[in-house]
């Protein structure tokens, strides 16, 4: 059993069995039996498939990671990640146990227009920390959680970059 | 017709603009800023000039570059596209010094509609409608308490010299008047350098509908029909519509006839467009009268088939209007679905970068404006709009239709858009009714997740082209058969150093 996101939605699938050159699925608990097109001759990032009396032409547009790709299936064009419960799981854990400093840091570029907390202040989760300006939009950074301000790295006016250091919490 | 035109703007309008001028022989000059030297608008022009960082203030807001550039390059006018100094009478004055024609209204057309408040005063005294509220910029609090009670509550505070939402604040109740005065203040001071404001009824639900008009030299005016521009989020208009679902031909009748009215006020020239509010009840108030092409203008062309922006040169350079009322006759429908670089799952967070993947939809009966392309570049210092997606039916629902194919086509990879909310409203039962008012999108938005709309089918199939790929690339890098790498689901692998994995490979 497997779980695959498409487009942002996850799908759960399971793989039953094999038999003639027929594959047997449970996407979300429902039966889909699909059968490879063989005289269909393509790269080996196109295939052919049927499933019922509809035929899928399946190609990889893209290789994004190790766990995700961009493919056509005929005309629509589908973000695909694979995973597994245990590694979302695993990454959830990790965040709860970092508990040192956090840099809070620009999600966009932008320009600073206000810096709302100054060094050694202390500032709750969700509190509005500074003010980017990024397409003529005033954009509210927040406390990611707790905790005081160590490190202040921009001022009114500087001009940042997506990933640049705004700040450090302790 | 004029030989040559500098186009003072960026990205789509500029690209548009250029269109036309290139269909009419009219050779056209590009102004950019460093960060789009890579737009889409730059490679069109038949010249490109770099005039400045990518800050709109040192660039495209620079008056004395711009037309420094207009005179060297030789070019016979400007034409300002909408927003930056669309509406500039400074750039339209220093515009005509230099000996060139602003493709607008002239300098001391602009200045006399400068400040909305007087002019709504203007159109008032003229006989058109408008909100009930004060007819002096506010004073001082008490006044505004004063003109409040007056009115009556909910009332609305709005910047002067303001647009788009920005120094416009709804107050309910008169404890909350000094407060919002206060912000709506600051706001206009840092957004329009003035921070005048003035106070308004506030109408409940109200729609939003605008009327495009075309005015000669000689007041040969001339009217387009009205656009319904009452899909918005935060006073920012997310969608747009010809005709206007709630229009009935008499009431279109008379609400042109206000327009035409409104514009001749002012002995406005050139395209404009005249925007009323409509009450519940079916009454129309005037609201403001914007002194440029407007974003939405592409569905007004694609039901009268005029080309705005040919007009606008041909009034601009003499030659003249080359329409006459009884030429227009609108027919069937358009709409137009603006696609911001935003993220609507993060509260519409600005979505700047590089484009991965661009591809236009291509159903029949589709419009779309922009310079999006495989590769190119969203700069984060302008507005975030990067494609206008218009369709056309003989009828509303047809026109719907084709745009939920469109949507569906229409892929944009490396920023987030709002593609996904114009789905969501294609499908809404009160928008496919016509129903829907200015407040309605925030509604729908605050219980808003994207919908997805893949079959099982399509689903089991992307299941195995994935599998099959990411397994494959697994062998390729690590020369083995895959047994350890992969997340214990997919174990099966005999196959999987046969060479070719397809789905034999699970």
């Amino acid at each position: 059993m497997v779980d695959i996101v498409v487009n942002g939605s996850t799908f759960n699938v399971e793989k039953r069995g094999r038999s003639n050159g027929e594959i047997e699925l449970v996407v979300n608990g429902k039966p889909v039996v699909v059968n490879r097109v063989s005289s269909f001759a393509a790269d080996s990032s196109t295939q052919l498939l049927r499933i019922g009396q509809r035929l899928l032409l399946c190609k990889v547009a893209d290789q994004l990671s190790e766990d995700s790709i961009v493919t056509w299936i005929n005309d629509k064009r589908l973000l695909v990640e694979l995973s597994t419960g245990q590694e979302a799981d695993s990454r959830e854990r990790a965040s709860l146990v970092n508990t040192g400093p956090i840099s809070v840091e620009a999600p966009m570029a932008g320009r600073i227009v206000d810096v709302r907390v100054s060094l050694g202040k202390e500032v709750q989760e969700g509190q509005s920390l500074i003010i980017l300006e990024a397409m003529k939009m005033e954009n509210e950074i927040a406390a990611p959680r707790n905790g005081r301000v160590q490190e202040v790295y921009v001022h009114v006016g500087s001009v940042v970059k997506t990933g640049d250091k705004l700040l450090v919490l302790d | 017709m004029f030989r040559k035109i500098l186009i003072a703007n960026r990205g789509e309008i500029a690209l548009r603009i250029m269109r036309t001028c290139r269909r009419l022989g009219v050779n056209t000059v590009a102004i950019y800023s460093e960060p789009d030297v890579t737009s889409k608008h730059v490679f069109y022009a038949d010249e490109a000039y770099s005039i400045g960082p990518g800050e709109p203030s040192q660039s495209y807001l620079n008056i004395p570059k711009i037309v420094e550039v207009g005179r060297k390059s030789g070019a016979e006018g400007v034409h300002p596209g909408y927003g930056f100094l669309a509406e500039s009478p400074s750039l339209a004055a220093a515009v005509e010094d230099a000996g060139m024609v602003f493709v607008g209204p002239r300098a001391k057309v602009l200045s006399r509609i400068a400040s909305k408040l007087e002019a709504k005063k203007r159109v008032s005294e003229n006989g058109v409608p408008t909100i009930p509220g004060s007819t002096k910029e506010l004073e001082s609090v008490e006044q505004a308490e004063q003109e409040a009670k007056r009115i009556g509550y909910p009332v609305l505070i709005k910047a002067a010299y303001g647009g788009g939402g920005r120094g416009m604040r709804v107050i309910q109740k008169p404890a909350e008047l000094r407060r919002m005065i206060e912000i709506a203040s600051t706001e206009a001071k840092s957004g329009f350098g003035r921070s005048g404001l003035y106070i308004e009824k506030y109408l409940d639900s109200p729609r939003h509908i605008e009327v495009q008009v075309l005015c000669g030299s000689r007041g040969k005016n001339l009217h387009l029909g009205e656009r319904e521009c009452s899909m918005q989020r935060r006073y920012q208009k997310i969608l747009e519509e010809t005709p206007s679902p709630v229009v009935t031909p008499d009431e279109r009748r008379r609400l042109c006839r206000l327009a035409l009215k409104a514009a001749s006020t002012f002995g406005y020239e050139n395209a404009g467009t005249v925007e009323f509010v409509r009450s519940k009840a079916g009454e129309y108030y005037y609201m403001e009268l914007n002194k440029r092409i407007q974003v939405e203008h592409l569905i007004t062309e694609l039901v009268t088939r005029v080309d705005i922006v040919e007009q606008q040169l041909r009034i601009s350079s003499g030659e003249g209007l080359g329409l006459s009322q009884d030429e227009i006759v609108p027919a069937g429908w358009a709409i137009n679905c603006r696609i911001n670089a935003e993220d609507p799952e993060m509260g519409f967070a600005p979505s700047p970068g590089r484009v991965t993947k661009y591809l236009a939809p291509t159903p029949q009966w589709v419009r779309v404006d922009t310079a999006l392309y495989d590769g190119c570049n969203v700069p984060e210092f302008y507005d975030s709009l990067i494609a206008k997606l218009a369709t056309y039916g003989s009828d509303r629902m047809r026109a719907i239709e084709w745009m939920r194919f469109a949507l569906e086509e229409m892929i944009v990879e490396g920023v987030k858009t709002t593609i996904p909310v114009h789905k969501t409203i294609m499908y809404h039962p009160s928008f496919v009714k016509g129903e829907y008012h200015t407040q309605f999108l925030e509604k729908i938005l605050s219980s808003w997740k994207p919908t997805s709309e893949v079959s099982l089918e399509e689903i089991a199939a992307a299941y195995l082209t994935a599998a099959s790929a990411l397994s494959q690339k697994l062998v390729e890098q690590t020369g083995r058969t895959g047994t350890t790498g992969w997340k214990g689901s997919l174990k099966s692998t005999e196959s999987i150093s046969k060479g070719p994995l397809y789905i034999e490979g699970l």
